[in-house]
């Protein structure tokens, strides 16, 4: 009778372990990005979109300021790559991101999409100086506050 | 008349057990009917006449405690039960069954999944009490093998939809100790009411399985499942 008690706690146990888990996002993830142009004078970035884009809404919340900008931009499900386009006074640029992307299950979640970097080139940019980071967007929620990053982090900057 | 209301107390029971959880029913027209052919090994061949009648009640929509937007449809089980008497109150019970059943969940990643499963069940049981012994004790193992094919849609506002269908083979094991009582409707005719507590471990496969075929209602647990059900059997005795 006591084992069988110890076992109820015991998968109790489990169970709300389990409940520490951040499944990460249900649709469309995000990235986070900032962008700017460091030239002379300034050409200013006037909005921002991406190759294949149906609703424009998540990029008009993009906060621009001057010939910069920074914010949560959306990353496409349907490939393994987004080409986004900055569109400033003199010229557009384009930084295509890609990665690789993870639909599985897992005990915790059940099915769930996570994003991982890309076994090949993590993005071309004609930003002078791009770099991105890759967090997973899902994980133990220890881990993620730990770390205290989430999902891709993307800087760009164009000095010429 | 105090076996008439018992045999409608558990047709409640197995009612509302039946609700939430998962499977079967069975006879024994053995053990009370043995003034005739004594001497003889019994053997019963019954079909479960209760597991789809619920489903019925809630007119192909059941309710699955998942969320508020988890639905079973289209569930049909079809489980064939032989008995048979190895030595006096000791029995060996066999079981082979087929379900299918459709989940929808428009609230969820999964959106949808169809299952199809095919088990067979084995054991033995012992008759319990002195004279009429109605009540029988018994534990089967169980192998099973079931198909998921689940539709996913991940909501893409941006950029559209990823939708994809992901299948997967299941294969698992499990044991289930089980109490059943029995009414004999005669020499040859038994109905027994079966209440079963499964428990089932996936060895091969993933994902989640709502509904488990042979185990019944399984929602938030993974590989390892533990289900209840509670149904009815109707078995035909043949001449030994």
């Amino acid at each position: 009778m006591k084992k069988i008690i110890h076992t109820f706690f015991f998968l109790g146990g489990m169970v709300s372990l389990a409940g520490c888990y951040d499944c990460g996002p249900r649709a469309e993830p995000t990235i986070s990005l900032s962008v700017s142009r460091n030239d002379t004078p300034t050409s200013s970035l006037q909005r921002v979109s991406a190759v294949g884009v149906k609703s424009d809404s998540l990029f008009r919340q993009f906060r621009i300021k001057g010939g910069s900008g920074s914010g949560q931009l959306p990353l496409s499900l349907l490939q393994d790559s987004t080409t986004y386009l900055f569109y400033f006074a003199d010229r557009v640029d384009t930084l295509t991101l890609f990665y690789k992307r993870i639909f599985d299950t897992r005990s915790e979640c059940g099915y769930y999409l996570d994003i991982a970097e890309p076994d090949g080139p993590r993005f071309h940019s004609t930003f002078g100086n791009t770099t991105a980071t890759y967090y997973p967007y899902t994980g133990k929620v220890e881990g993620l506050n730990g770390s205290g990053a989430y999902g891709i982090l993307v800087d760009a900057t164009s000095y010429n | 008349m105090k076996e008439i209301s018992l045999f409608l107390f558990c047709i409640a029971g197995a009612m509302v057990s039946h609700l939430g959880f998962g499977q079967s029913v069975e006879i024994d027209t053995i053990s009370s009917v043995r003034s005739d052919f004594s001497g003889q090994k019994r053997f019963t061949v019954g079909l479960d006449v209760f597991k789809n009648v619920p489903f019925l009640a809630f007119n192909n929509n059941l309710p699955l405690p998942a969320g508020q937007s988890a639905r079973l449809h289209n569930r049909g089980i079809v489980e064939i039960v032989l008995r048979g008497e190895i030595s006096d109150n000791f029995y060996w019970n066999g079981l082979a069954g087929f379900t299918r059943a459709e989940v929808t969940d428009p609230e969820s990643i999964a959106r949808r999944q169809e299952v199809v499963g095919w088990y067979g069940k084995g054991g033995v049981e012992w008759a319990l009490g002195q004279r009429k012994r109605h009540s029988k004790l018994g534990i089967r193992g169980m192998l099973t093998y079931n198909r998921y094919a689940t539709d996913l849609l991940y909501e893409g506002p941006s950029f559209g939809d990823y939708q994809t269908r992901d299948v997967v083979n299941n294969f698992g094991i499990g044991f289930e100790p089980y109490y059943a009582y029995d009414f004999f409707l005669g020499p040859r005719w038994l109905l027994r009411w079966e209440t079963r507590w499964s428990h089932h471990l996936r060895v091969i496969g993933k994902g989640e399985t709502p509904y488990y075929p042979g185990v019944g209602v399984s929602f938030g647990l993974y590989d390892y499942v533990v289900s209840g059900g509670s149904t009815l059997q109707l078995h035909y005795r043949f001449r030994p």
